[in-house]
């Protein structure tokens, strides 16, 4: 592992607040294998468990059998129910889990969308792993939300 | 088969009209088919129909003034004859009384010659139905008066109570075929009237028919005109969200390269050649992303948007904004413009561009000067941005806002030639114009005027 993982895995450790046996539980849901693949190569780590859905319904299907996450990094367009879609009904059920939206959509609106759900932060893609890595840990420190 | 692809716009939660995402219309199911009505007016048919309306009203009044001037020569003619009839005959009543009434034969050889020439000059005016036998009466009873003076002859007092009263049925009957040609007159006059209330009548009908069918044109045009309106605003709400659709496609495959260069940068011990390729590709995506940003910026520029901003507030916050990349610029402002129509994104946009400009083309030879400047002209404000660059020769100021142009000069300058086509087109669609003057290795400066708040 680099430095830089390293450092990445140290600053997550210290975000952790305990959901499951002192590991950093991430979901990660993206229609692109590609990008599956390469969050997953950016976030992963021992002390990091990383669970993977393709479509809004495959998230929905992780949170409520696989969860609760520490953090949720999806994109925002998804087949079968897109991911912006998902976290405003998590927020409505008061899931509080932090989340980091990747999207390639340029629509200046969804800025303010995300910003509306609280304890999120948007990437536009493409973007560079440090980014995904400092947005990850950035929510993750933010306080809750209601 | 149902698609797992959210609508264009559903995703976000945008609401989304029932025709906006509705297919594109056929040939002929829309207003622009063949098969459709032709409603647009045509130029021809109105222009003769106008001018077929011209032509009979017109013809109608020289008719009208045509007649009325023949109808008063007539009357005059007529009035005149009848009061020289009347003038003639009662000097020839005159004369023959003094002819049988003479002293002296030479007086009534005068009287007689006076006679024969009023007799002379009735002769071509008695006309009339039954005048013509009463005038050659009265000849008769005129040839028998004698040549020489008369006196006490019962036979010429006969003779000229009979001239008497043939004279005065002459009278008589040319104050009655006056009255009879005033009667005519009047009668003339009165169909007139109606001829021309007729005509009138007509020509305003003919009017009111050309008039309602240009108008039901008209309208029929305005309903296919705003048909067209509504079919052009959906085409292009498609279009936007096709290319935003396009702009994601796009970028989605750019994420894997992008990150995994980022990645084989964090390989311990990654030889220099590797990290300089890696380095490389990551540029390139940026590069690309770029690109496609800007296309997409393009594509959508045409339209207006809608939004008041104000000038003096946004340009200070451009400046903070690009405060990295002005660091070793020597900048200036002058900032005397106003509130201008123009949302404060779009605004900032079209400046950062023009300022961007203004450094990626700065001069080797010299330190970058930049000059902003906003004030108010007429219903415009003006907002001007002047580098001391590289400048442009003239060919290149001339294609400058033309998408994809790149200079000659530009070739060394990263960038692929869309940032002042997306200025100028969205300078456009809000009402106002770009103008450009540079001079080769001196100076370039960008104007634009926009309109106000």
């Amino acid at each position: 592992m680099t430095n830089v993982a390293v450092r990445f895995q140290n600053r997550l450790a210290g975000e952790v607040r305990g959901t499951g046996q002192g590991k950093v539980r991430i979901a990660i849901a993206d229609d692109d294998p590609d990008s599956i693949d390469l969050m997953k190569a950016a976030l992963t780590g021992p002390a990091i468990e990383i669970e993977e859905a393709t479509s809004g319904a495959g998230l929905v299907g992780l949170l409520t059998r696989r969860g609760p996450f520490d953090v949720i990094v999806t994109d925002v367009l998804m087949p079968w129910s897109p991911g912006l879609q998902v976290l405003r009904a998590a927020r409505r059920t008061g899931w509080t889990t932090p989340v980091v939206l990747v999207t390639g959509l340029t629509d200046p609106s969804i800025a303010d969308k995300v910003a509306g759900l609280g304890k999120a932060r948007l990437l536009r893609k493409p973007f560079a792993i440090a980014d995904l890595r400092s947005a990850v840990a950035e929510v993750m420190r933010a306080p809750r939300c209601a | 088969m149902i698609s797992p692809w959210p609508r264009p716009d559903a995703w976000l939660g945008n609401k989304v009209s029932p025709g906006t995402v509705s297919k594109t219309p056929e040939r002929g199911e829309s207003g622009l088919g063949k098969h459709e009505p032709r409603a647009v007016l045509q130029r021809w048919p109105v222009i003769l129909a106008l001018a077929a309306v011209t032509v009979l009203i017109v013809a109608m009044i020289g008719l009208d003034l045509h007649f009325s001037q023949k109808e008063a020569l007539t009357t005059s003619e007529i009035i005149e004859n009848t009061q020289r009839s009347i003038v003639l005959l009662k000097d020839i009543r005159w004369e023959a009384k003094r002819l049988v009434t003479a002293r002296t034969v030479e007086e009534a050889a005068r009287r007689r010659r006076a006679m024969l020439e009023d007799e002379a000059r009735y002769e071509p005016i008695a006309s009339y139905p039954g005048e013509r036998k009463k005038w050659e009466r009265l000849k008769g009873l005129l040839a028998r008066l004698p040549e020489a003076p008369v006196r006490d002859d019962d036979s010429i007092l006969a003779l000229e109570d009979s001239m008497d009263t043939a004279i005065d049925e002459l009278v008589a009957l040319n104050n009655q075929e006056g009255q009879g040609h005033f009667a005519a007159i009047r009668a003339a006059h009165v169909q007139a009237i109606w001829s021309d209330v007729v005509v009138g009548g007509v020509v305003l009908c003919i009017v009111a028919l050309i008039s309602g069918w240009l108008l039901r044109v008209l309208s029929r045009q305005r309903r296919m005109i705003l048909k067209e309106v509504r079919l052009l605003d959906e085409k292009n709400a498609e279009l936007e969200a096709f290319a935003g659709r396009a702009a994601h496609d796009l970028r989605g495959p750019m994420n894997p390269i992008r990150g995994y260069a980022d990645l084989i940068l964090e390989v311990p011990a990654l030889p220099d050649k590797a990290a300089g390729m890696a380095r490389k590709i990551r540029r390139a995506v940026d590069r690309m992303a770029k690109v496609v940003d800007d296309m997409l910026a393009l594509s959508i520029s045409g339209r207006p948007p809608e939004g008041c901003s104000s000038s003096a507030l946004v340009v200070p916050h451009v400046i903070e904004e690009m405060g990295a990349e002005l660091q070793d610029v020597a900048l200036s402002t002058k900032l005397d413009g106003g509130q201008v129509g123009c949302p404060e994104g779009v605004l900032s946009q079209i400046l950062r561009n023009l300022v961007g400009n203004a450094i990626k083309f700065r001069s080797r030879a010299r330190p970058l000067r930049v000059a902003i400047e906003t004030r108010d002209v007429d219903s415009m404000v003006e907002l001007s941005v002047e580098d001391n660059g590289v400048g442009m020769d003239p060919e290149s100021a001339k294609h400058v806002f033309e998408p994809f142009y790149r200079g000659l000069t530009d070739h060394e300058v990263p960038g692929h030639g869309l940032g002042l086509a997306i200025v100028e087109r969205t300078v456009r669609a809000l009402g106002g114009r770009c103008e450009l003057s540079s001079v080769l290795d001196r100076y370039t400066r960008i104007t634009i005027r926009l309109p106000r708040a």
